[in-house]
């Protein structure tokens, strides 16, 4: 029999309210927001930091090609994460509803489907905006083009702006599942100190991988980039190492949180938190990218594996 | 405006059950489910076993967890602090369901929204009593103004002392206690619905 002050926000009760699409949304999410916002790191920096990507994509050269992939990838994995929802509350015109009642932003959970709502229509805009400067150039580099005028007045404002606000919508819908989790008896876990920064870090991460392999095709597109890659992969894997073991000594004992954690180590959940979290998310990419990092398999491999453990994290932190 | 509560004096309940057959009749509430209940939890053993019959509900708390998670604002606090769930307002995101401590919020299959006692608002609304208070062969429950120094509720809870279902979560429940055996610990893993995928089918 657990203590009683203990066992008030365990989850011992049998009727849990979230299935499948909701555990599935909350691990999933995380890629759409790692992946914009690895883009948009990646534009920010100069072309020669230690970023996965071949050059800054906001600027000239093959940047654009992967902006391109990724931004469809992002819009089809938002549709995918809105079907889900959808499939969730049973309804379309009750998803509608999310998105348009406003009264009480205390309740995190409509947040998510805002957030999905604003980012997609800002990558629409973005996605306007390549295709319409690939068309640009186009037409400058063909007969009779002249040089490629600079955007100036509003346009410049809003080319200048939309990076900045799809980094920010992406990494408030990479955090915000922690804070509608923490304010339920489901997810113990969610309401620990570490819970925010473990979502970040896995959404960077699982946009890390996604980039790794976007760059697959064309092959060798990228191989110029590829120690920046790795380098940027396992300092990413060592600061979540070191999140994880943080957050899990953080947790104390005789709390809600703890009997989850048990759960993870030595319960139920240990096989999937050893061998997906811990073995295919740090171990197998740590290992491949640093024994066999120079061969051509080695980063996809790698890129797999974090994908994997960083999807399996997130869905414990949700059930556990 | 009176502050509507209700006190369970759990050294007269029975476990009879007549209260949750009274709810269930009063709002048609589906097999399975359940507004109110009654949790039966054995003690000790032989021969210093013990049975209690704890009846619960929606708690009604000052601090409604299932209020601040409703995002489209379905759930609301009446004047008189019942707090109930507006059917067309729902869009069934489950949240309150997943923020209730007591688990006291239930979705239903036929009307496909979330529902919960709502201390027979529409029966104390008229000046009568809910109907498992109505039922309740033992008078166990006593409903009625906690703010009103003289009612029967307050001058039970005064002369008797009171507890509240999971104190540690925080909530204030407007559901009271007389515990003299102490009960409610016991419960303080359980929520309202129960687990009946062991039961017999219905039909």
């Amino acid at each position: 029999m657990p203590e009683p002050a203990l066992a008030a926000q365990i989850t011992p009760m049998e009727n849990v309210p979230w299935g499948a699409p909701l555990a599935l949304y909350f691990t999933l999410i995380g890629l759409p927001s790692g992946l914009t916002l690895i883009l948009w790191w990646r534009a920010a920096r100069p072309a020669t930091a230690a970023v996965p990507g071949a050059s800054p994509g906001g600027g000239g050269g093959e940047g654009w090609r992967l902006d391109w992939r990724a931004h469809w990838t992002v819009l089809a994995l938002l549709t995918a994460a809105g079907a889900l929802l959808v499939t969730d509350l049973g309804r379309p015109e009750r998803f509608f509803l999310m998105l348009t009642a406003f009264g009480n932003w205390d309740s995190p959970i409509s947040l998510g489907a805002k957030l999905i709502a604003v980012k997609s229509a800002l990558l629409a805009l973005a996605l306007y905006l390549l295709w319409d400067l690939l068309w640009a150039r186009r037409r400058a580099a063909g007969p009779g083009g002249g040089p490629l005028p600079a955007a100036r007045g509003p346009a410049r404002a809003v080319d200048r702006a939309l990076p900045w606000l799809l980094g920010a919508a992406s990494a408030a819908l990479a955090v915000y599942p922690a804070a509608v989790l923490a304010r339920t008896w489901v997810s113990p876990l969610a309401a620990t100190p570490g819970a925010a920064l473990l979502y970040l870090l896995t959404a960077l991460l699982m946009g890390g991988a996604a980039v790794q392999l976007l760059l697959l095709w064309p092959p060798g597109g990228a191989a110029a980039e590829d120690p920046a890659r790795r380098r940027f992969t396992l300092g990413l894997l060592t600061v979540y190492a070191a999140a994880l073991f943080f957050a899990g000594i953080s947790v104390a004992d005789g709390t809600p949180a703890r009997e989850s954690l048990d759960a993870l180590l030595n319960g139920g959940w240990s096989a999937l938190f050893y061998g997906g979290v811990l073995g295919a998310g740090l171990l197998l990419p740590l290992l491949t990218l640093g024994l066999a990092g120079r061969r051509r398999w080695a980063q996809p491999a790698a890129a797999v594996g974090v994908l994997a453990g960083a999807c399996a994290l997130r869905f414990l932190i949700f059930a556990a | 405006m009176a502050r509507l509560g209700m006190l369970i004096d759990l050294s007269t309940c029975i476990g009879c059950h007549a209260c949750s057959v009274a709810c269930k009749a009063e709002f048609d509430v589906p097999l399975g489910v359940f507004r109110d209940t009654v949790r039966t939890v054995e003690e000790g053993q032989y021969p210093k076993a013990a049975k209690h019959f704890v009846p619960v509900l929606c708690n009604h708390c000052e601090d409604a967890p299932c209020l601040d998670a409703c995002p489209t604002g379905a759930i609301t606090r009446l004047e008189n602090g019942e707090v109930v769930i507006e059917e067309g307002d729902c869009n069934l995101n489950r949240f309150c369901m997943a923020a209730c401590p007591y688990d006291a919020i239930y979705e239903d299959p036929e009307k496909n929204v979330a529902q919960k006692c709502t201390f027979c608002e529409h029966r104390t609304a008229d000046g009568r009593q809910p109907a498992c208070v109505d039922a309740c062969p033992t008078g166990c429950r006593i409903f009625g103004d906690l703010d009103d120094p003289d009612s029967r509720i307050s001058v039970t809870a005064r002369e008797n002392g009171t507890d509240v279902w999971k104190p540690e979560a925080g909530t204030r429940p407007r559901v009271l206690y007389v515990d003299p055996r102490r009960a409610l610990p016991l419960i303080a893993a359980d929520g309202v619905q129960m687990d009946t995928g062991a039961d017999l089918a219905g039909e």
